[in-house]
Formats: C-alpha cells, sequence, structure tokens
C-alpha cells in the first residue's frame, strides 16, 4: 500500500522522459490521469478495508492514543500555517494541503497534482519525502530530547511502516504499537484532509 | 473532487465485504502499486515538460523542504507536551 524506492525511480523515469521531448499530448485529448486517479483511490479503499491489522489496531484506540494523531495534525497545521506567511507566492491552502501528506508522498502529491497543479505536486512529492527522510535520520535524536512520541509525530503516516522499525527501536516496543495506530489513522485522513482544506480556504 | 472521496469509501466498503476473497485482495493490492507507479511516472512526464516547475527547481525545492521542517516543529512540539502530560508518567 505504501511506497517505496522505486515509486520516487517512476517520477524520475517520467521526469527524464518529458525532458527529453517525451508528451502524451496529442495521444489523448482528455487527461488520461484523472481515471487512473480515481481508480487509485478505489484501490487504497479496498486495501484500507480488507487490512484486518487496520482494524485490530482501531480497536485498540483509547482517549491518551487518540490524541497523538490528532495533535500530530493540529501541529503539521499550525506549522505550516506560519511557515506560508513567509513564502509571498505560497497560499495558505496549498502550504496546508502540501503539508497534510503527512510524509504520505505518493497519495498526496497525485491528488495535489490534479486538484492544483504540477508544480504544487512536485512540492507535495519532495516536500513529503523529505518528512520519512528526516525522521530516519533524526529518530535517535528526537526520542532522546523531545520525548518518546516525537519520533511518531515526525513520522506522520509513514509510522505505521517506513518508519516503524526505528521508531520501535528508539522509542520501545510499547510505542510502537501507538505508532501504528498513529500512522493508521494518518494515512486514511490524508485524502480527506488535502480535499477538505481546499473546499474550506 | 468530493469524487475522489466518494471513491475511496466505496473502496472500503467493497474492501471490508471482499475481504475473504485473499486472491482478489491481493491482485488488487498489486494493481494498488502499478497504478501508483503509472501517476508518478505521469506526474514526472507533466514536470519535465513544464518549463516553469524546471526553472524553478531549486526554489520549489527549498521551499518544501522549509515547509516540511515547519510542519515536523509544529508536531513535535505538541507532542513533546502531550508525552509530558499523559505519557511520561506512565512509564516505568
Amino acid at each position: 500500500m505504501r511506497g517505496s524506492i522505486i515509486i520516487v525511480l517512476f517520477f524520475c523515469a517520467g521526469l527524464l522522459a518529458g525532458l527529453n521531448g517525451f508528451s502524451l499530448t496529442g495521444i489523448t485529448s482528455t487527461d488520461p490521469s484523472v481515471y487512473a486517479l480515481y481508480l487509485l483511490m478505489f484501490l487504497v479503499g479496498i486495501g484500507i478495508g480488507a487490512d484486518s491489522h487496520v482494524w485490530s489496531v482501531l480497536k485498540r484506540m483509547n482517549f491518551e492514543i487518540l490524541l497523538v494523531p490528532v495533535i500530530i495534525i493540529i501541529g503539521t497545521l499550525t506549522g505550516t500555517a506560519i511557515c506560508s506567511i513567509f513564502f509571498n507566492d505560497l497560499s495558505l491552502a496549498d502550504s496546508l494541503a502540501i503539508g497534510s501528506g503527512f510524509g504520505y508522498y505518493s497519495l498526496s502529491s497525485i491528488i495535489i497534482s490534479k486538484i492544483r497543479n504540477e508544480t504544487l505536486g512536485v512540492m507535495a512529492l519532495i516536500s513529503n519525502i523529505s518528512r520519512e527522510i528526516f525522521t530516519l535520520i533524526a529518530t535517535p535524536l528526537l526520542a532522546r530530547y523531545f520525548g518518546k512520541l516525537a519520533p511518531i509525530a515526525s513520522g506522520g503516516a509513514t509510522s505505521m511502516d517506513t518508519t516503524l522499525p526505528v521508531i520501535a527501536k528508539f522509542s520501545g516496543k510499547e510505542y510502537a504499537v501507538i505508532a501504528v495506530f498513529s500512522g493508521v489513522v494518518l494515512t486514511i485522513l490524508v485524502p480527506f484532509i488535502i480535499t477538505l482544506i481546499y473546499r474550506i480556504i | 473532487m468530493t469524487e475522489i472521496l466518494i471513491i475511496m469509501i466505496t473502496g472500503i466498503t467493497a474492501g471490508i465485504i471482499l475481504k475473504k476473497r485473499k486472491t482478489l485482495i491481493a491482485s488488487a493490492e498489486k494493481l494498488t502499486m502499478w497504478a501508483i507507479y503509472l501517476l508518478l511516472f505521469l506526474l514526472g512526464l507533466s514536470v519535465g515538460t513544464n518549463e516553469q516547475v524546471i526553472k524553478n527547481f531549486g526554489v520549489i525545492g527549498f521551499q518544501s523542504v522549509i515547509l516540511t521542517i515547519s510542519g515536523i516543529a509544529g508536531s513535535i512540539i505538541l507532542a513533546f507536551i502531550l508525552y509530558i502530560i499523559m505519557f511520561k508518567d506512565k512509564e516505568d
């Protein structure tokens, strides 16, 4: 369900093809990738619905654990909102939407490039990949100086898979459960939050 | 773009119903990967042919990373506060 280095390679392959003058315009009159996005959203949904692991994790929810993804959402949105003040050419909604990938770069970049444009899609890709990379590198320091929830906050949606091993190692096994829960909740919410932001703002 | 949410919820419902049919779910997951590959290839392609993006790649990259740092910082600060208030005492 989640990405890997192969995803980035496909993006780079497309990028290189585009730079060398390969183009799809003229082959089809309408943008085919909108339908590919619809198909993808349906498939992502099936993946979530059929994943018994997801539901068993969600059942373990209690008030304190529920607060973790909630504060990650509030913190990320507040941080990116403040950041957008300093970027004149970037609107508040776009900053918030890019932040709302919570590290889930494949889906967030695709959705944002469809709702807005390629430039913002690429920004979402770079931004959310760096969230994952930062978490992988900084987790030992974060767990030590900012508490054991900090790596989970930094990891965002990735704390359920790609960054889970490093979080489990430095925050401890009991926090691995919280990491998976928070990651699952954020992963499911990514498309909802991004769409909602563009609806409201 | 509300349609993507409706489509996703439909997918979740379908996933819950079809949970037991393992081969079907497995092929859906394989297809998911390929849909992601295709869409990111297409995103790369439209970026590669978009001079606006290529010319400003440095600025775009810089802004993206700053946005990430701000978002991470915001969530870490709140996570630290939450940790001190509700989690720290429960550790042995």
